[in-house]
């Protein structure tokens, strides 16, 4: 037999704690698969086809800045640790970052299941003091005269970046644009990049 | 008063943690949890729905861990333990019968599980994930700080694993500018103790050399804190000494 490793005893672990709480009545194999049909069903898509309206008409544009669970609310804010999200802008001038230093808060229901960096110490650890390196990692690098803004999601309010639209776009349908539209730039670790030539 | 003091409160209170490393960042594209962290996440779900232990108890379980097996364990692995804690501090079981199970489970990783016994909670879990976690009314009252008024964050000191704060450590002793005023929310220490306190939030923004000096002096940080976690600046004196 060979040496399990050490998600194997996670996993192993995680099955016992399940049968356990299974014949206490305190969960059920199928809600299982329903975490797992939603976390099918969610996506960065959700948000992405939010940002691209807002690039493309300046009145949702500012209902999303204004009022976001309303503009949100047919992409699908509202739903898992989703029910208050506030959406922040870049601009030329400011670059906005998304971060839960103390856990790892994430509005699951618009940008879908959290990918494991944004969970990780060190992104939660460091991207407040140290924004621009954190950017590096990504390998982003901004203007000189960018102001960062970091904010902490330590309550129930969900933040969202709404990334800068990328020159060269300008004939491009809303569908097409929210295709360009990252996850990373809507946590603000990333930017939107252009069509390739 | 330099409330910069990343994990005083427990490991998992990160913020301006001064010896990590670089990001381990992963390529776009879509996020595939594996089956057990899946079931780990339900399991919260489920402790969650049959009123057996909430959220706040799961961090608060999760806060405790050492430091050092904080920093070893992965995002599900810490869940997993505190789901076990939950559970054994609600007397659902002991920490014996937990590994017992394990042996048992170990011996036949393929054995099937028990049957279902709650299908309401398979609903119960579906509708928590489409509509998220539906809040209680909220209390007609008037928040106690407004939009633009200069506050301290309070230094606030608990037991890891025991109580609990949302208030992260890096902000303590500092001030900063209230820019925006939400609605109450739960307190997550109420609920850990039993009680039902609802507390306005209010979004305070830091300038980041405040925090740390070698900060770039145009960028800020804005922290979500809870009613009770700020004071008028002049409060400074009472508050942030004694509280250990």
């Amino acid at each position: 037999m060979s040496q399990p490793t050490r998600t194997d005893y996670l996993a192993l672990r995680a099955k016992a704690i399940e049968s356990l709480m299974i014949e206490k009545g305190l969960v059920t194999e199928e809600a299982v698969d329903a975490v797992v049909e939603y976390e099918q069903e969610i996506g960065p898509m959700r948000g992405a086809k939010g940002v691209a309206r807002a690039w493309v008409d300046d009145d949702y544009r500012k209902l999303l800045l204004e009022d976001p669970m309303t503009a949100l609310d047919e992409l699908g804010a509202g739903g898992f640790a989703s029910q208050k999200v506030v959406a922040v802008e870049n601009t030329e001038t400011v670059h906005n970052m998304v971060v839960c230093t103390l856990c790892s808060c994430y509005p699951w229901s618009i940008l879908g299941v959290p990918p494991t960096w944004y969970k990780s110490p060190e992104y939660r650890g460091r991207v407040v003091r140290d924004p621009r390196g954190v950017l590096r990692d990504f390998g982003v690098a901004l203007d000189e005269d960018v102001e960062v803004r970091v904010w902490d999601s330590s309550s129930e309010v969900r933040y969202m970046v709404i990334p800068r639209r990328p020159e060269g776009t300008e004939s491009m349908s809303e569908a097409e644009l929210a295709e360009l539209v990252t996850r990373d730039s809507m946590i603000g670790t990333g930017l939107v990049e252009g069509p390739a030539a | 008063v330099s409330g910069t003091s990343p994990r005083v409160n427990g490991a998992h209170d990160l913020g301006g943690a001064p010896d990590l490393g670089p990001v381990p960042v992963e390529p776009l594209g879509p996020v595939d949890n594996a089956r057990w962290e899946d079931v780990v996440f339900t399991l919260m779900l489920g402790g969650a729905m049959s009123g057996v232990f909430g959220v706040e108890q799961h961090r608060t379980a999760m806060e405790g861990i050492h430091p050092a097996l904080y920093m070893a364990c992965s995002y599900f692995e810490r869940w997993l333990v505190g789901v076990e804690t939950c559970l054994i501090r609600a007397g659902v079981t002991t920490a014996a019968e937990i590994e017992a199970l394990v042996d048992e489970v170990a011996a036949d990783p393929d054995r099937e599980l028990p049957p279902g016994r709650a299908p309401e909670l398979t609903e119960a879990i579906r509708s928590i994930l489409a509509d998220g976690f539906q809040g209680e009314g909220w209390p007609e009252r008037k928040p106690r700080f407004g939009v633009g008024e200069e506050v301290r964050a309070k230094v606030i000191r608990i037991e890891p694993g025991r109580g609990h704060t949302r208030s992260p450590g890096y902000v303590h002793g500092h001030l900063g500018v209230i820019e925006e005023v939400y609605p109450p929310q739960p307190l997550g220490e109420a609920i850990v103790a039993g009680e039902s306190v609802n507390e306005f939030v209010y979004r305070v923004d830091f300038r980041a050399a405040d925090l740390w000096p070698e900060a770039d002096p145009r960028d800020r940080v804005k922290t979500d804190l809870f009613e009770s976690y700020i004071e008028p600046p002049g409060a400074a004196a009472r508050t942030g000494k004694e509280e250990r």
